[in-house]
């Protein structure tokens, strides 16, 4: 038994990375439906394979933790080896990885602690923008400014957050979207910052001179352009949803379900809501000018129109259709939300509208997110001998309660 | 100066008006935000452009007779396009947090925006829209005031009263404000909720549909992706206002006219800064107000 567990979990690993591939790669739109549905079978056996008691696939993959995010690394740094013949589809990944960075900041305000940001594309063009002009302007390295970028989003989100964090449920919504609008029309109407035709020619990353746009070569390997991009999105990510996963373990994140589930209960338990909101703005808002940054470096060219209501919906729709509150769910929702509309190239003018039916019929079909929340289980012992009764979950709001 | 400025103000009132009542009646007996709201009235238009195409064979230099009754066609199919969208898009959401039926109805608007963009001629450029009024002016005293605007405010303020007359006057109104307050109550008074909640849906596409041509009949274009800042506006006036509260959403209508009027009369360059002002003061509305200027100061409950 132990020595199939790791067994099972790669081959899981290998069957539903495999499968994406094999999806992305097919350029007929029919094949790519049949694998689609090959891929979703597949995953779905798979996951029934490693199944613990429960019916999911979790148990197993914590208590072989090890294995299950080892064979992960190793197949996701693999992509790029396998893509060598449609960069095109490479970028996509990439894209699919800013918005990932950029989905998994928004589930700290809209999954963990219920705060709807609905302007969160302004938030990302604040960190795009300002780390675009260190760098082009003032000649400082992307390395650099990148977190720059970062931290003054951060600062933006807890400059709205301090008037927003008094409004709740649609109010603040609201203000989310009225800030959104505000920075996408003052970028518009200020020629400083180009106008409604953007910034150009952003510098690159660049290692020892070497810009990671241009195409790598190891030894006998060349791999395209993208995929210096790729690894250092997939690395950004690592990071971010290694703080995602640790601050939904401690208590800030355990506060922002209690705001979740009851802000009155919460703030009679003496939880300063203010201050809990004022994090949760300002760490999420963090992780969403880093990915806006990045976004600027790696393609060079950032104008208003990449940062509209329209893009905030579709970061909230990829953590809700994900699953809000699951970090695995809001990444898979944001590559899925991403690869989908690129698949619908081949329909050109009928993309949009495309996405809009599919959009809604996932809501209908899916309406939990595809990977849900999971309850928080705490156990006296973490890892338990296997075959062992696993204790009684316990919901979220009842752990804050008491 | 002044009163041509106030006029103005009354009649961007109007067709914001036009828009929060409907988000406020949507929110009474759903707790839903409808961002497809702003569609109806995009789709009024076009549907009207169509109907003057198809009926009289062009669009510009017909007899107003014809125009207006073409008109009050698309404003009664696209109230049942309202109806249509809820029982398709929204129906089998009730039950989910409010949130996915927020995100369906952004799907359903932008599939109805690109359907227009795509399926009516040349549907992403800007398109003529007919005058609805005879031109002209009338003096009153001092001021000239083009008819248009008076008829346009005429016509806006009278539908919203006569809304306003239906909600709290009749039968129907009754049941959607028996909804609105307490849906399971509704429902042991045998109020049919279906039919209800499709009411509503029919009276407020209904009344965005008229925001859609008035706004046409003003400006004389309308676009594909007219609805979209419409349906942000007509959100915020009924939140500034007080969400769920019909009048609350004319006061919130009138607020962000009248900063938008303003704006654009004192500030140089105030065209390009109206929106900006006028969502700074949705903004600072809803913090000292987060319930709203007619909200009702909620009390809750432990």
């Amino acid at each position: 038994m132990s020595l199939t567990a790791p067994f099972r979990i790669l081959a899981l690993e290998v069957v539903i990375l495999g499968l994406t591939v094999a999806f992305l790669l097919t350029e007929r739109l029919m094949l790519s439906a049949l694998w689609l549905g090959v891929g979703i079978l597949a995953a779905v056996g798979a996951s029934r394979w490693t199944a613990g008691e429960d019916g999911t696939p979790w148990a197993l993959l914590a208590t072989h933790r090890g294995w299950a995010v080892g064979g992960l690394v190793v197949l996701l740094l693999a992509v790029p080896l396998l893509l060598r013949s449609s960069p095109y589809w490479l970028f996509v990944l990439v894209l699919a990885g800013v918005h990932a960075l950029m989905a998994v900041g928004l589930n700290v305000q809209v999954g963990s602690a219920d705060m709807v940001n609905l302007g969160f594309a302004g938030f990302t063009a604040i960190g795009a923008y300002t780390s675009a002009i260190l760098s082009r302007g003032l000649g400082l390295s992307p390395w650099l400014s990148l977190w720059i970028g970062g931290l003054a989003a951060a600062a933006v989100g807890v400059a709205v957050g301090l008037p927003a964090a008094r409004t709740r449920g649609y109010s603040f919504s609201l203000v989310t979207i009225a800030f959104g609008i505000i920075v996408y029309l003052s970028l518009i109407n200020l020629p400083a910052v180009g106008g409604p035709s953007g910034l150009g020619s952003i510098p690159p990353f660049s290692i020892g001179g070497t810009s990671l746009r241009s195409a790598l070569s190891v030894a006998d390997l060349h791999l395209p352009p993208q995929a210096g991009s790729y690894y250092l999105v997939l690395g950004l990510l690592a990071l971010a949803v290694t703080s995602a996963l640790r601050l939904h373990r401690s208590v800030p994140g355990l506060v922002w379900n209690a705001l979740r589930e009851d802000e009155i209960a919460t703030k009679v338990l003496g939880v300063d809501v203010v201050r809990a909101k004022l994090w949760a703005m300002g760490l999420g808002t963090f992780f969403g000018g880093i990915a806006g940054a990045f976004y600027a470096h790696t393609v060079g060219f950032i104008a208003p129109d990449n940062f509209t209501f329209l893009h905030s919906v579709m970061l909230v729709s990829m953590v809700i259709l994900g699953g809000a509150d699951n970090v695995a769910g809001v990444l898979l929702g944001a590559v899925v939300l991403t690869i989908i509309p690129e698949k619908f190239r081949a329909f050109q003018d009928y993309r949009l509208l495309l996405y809009g039916v599919v959009l809604v019929v996932m809501l209908h079909l899916r309406p939990q997110g595809l990977l849900p929340r999971v309850v928080r289980t705490y156990a006296s012992v973490p890892r338990r001998p296997e075959g062992a009764r696993r204790p009684e979950p316990v919901a979220a709001d009842t752990v804050a309660v008491r | 100066m002044i009163v041509e400025q106030t006029l103005n103000a009354l009649l961007l009132g109007a067709m914001y008006a036009l828009v929060a009542v409907g988000f406020t009646l949507f929110f009474g007996v759903l707790d839903l935000v409808n961002f497809a709201h702003g569609e109806m009235a995009m789709l009024a238009a076009f549907t009207a452009l169509s109907l003057f195409g198809l009926a009289l064979g062009r669009t510009t230099d017909v007899p107003t007779g014809s125009l207006w009754a073409l008109s009050a066609v698309a404003i009664l199919a696209v109230g049942g396009i309202g109806v249509l969208t809820e029982r398709v898009a929204l129906r089998r959401l009730r039950a989910a947090p409010a949130l996915l039926m927020l995100l369906a109805t952004v799907g359903v608007s932008i599939v109805f925006r690109e359907a227009v963009r795509l399926l009516y001629p040349a549907g992403s450029n800007p398109q003529v829209f007919p005058s609805l009024f005879p031109k002209g002016t009338v003096h009153l005293g001092p001021f000239g005031v083009p008819y248009d605007t008076l008829a346009i405010l005429g016509v806006g303020w009278l539908l919203i009263v006569a809304a306003d007359r239906f909600i709290n006057r009749t039968r129907i109104g009754a049941m959607i404000r028996a909804v609105a307050q307490d849906r399971e109550a509704a429902l042991m008074m045998g109020i049919d909720l279906d039919r209800t909640i499709a009411t509503t849906f029919f009276l407020g596409s209904s009344l965005g549909a008229v925001a859609g041509i008035l706004n046409g009949a003003f400006y004389g274009i309308v676009r594909f992706d007219m609805g979209l800042l419409l349906a942000i506006k007509g959100f915020s006036a009924a939140v500034v206002g007080g969400l769920g509260s019909f009048y609350g959403a004319l006061v919130g209508s009138l607020v962000l006219a009248a900063v938008e009027t303003l704006t654009v009369a004192a500030l140089p360059g105030g065209s390009q800064l109206r929106d900006v002002t006028s969502f700074l003061v949705v903004i600072g509305f809803l913090v000292f107000r987060p319930n709203g200027i007619l909200g009702e100061r909620s009390v809750e409950k432990v």
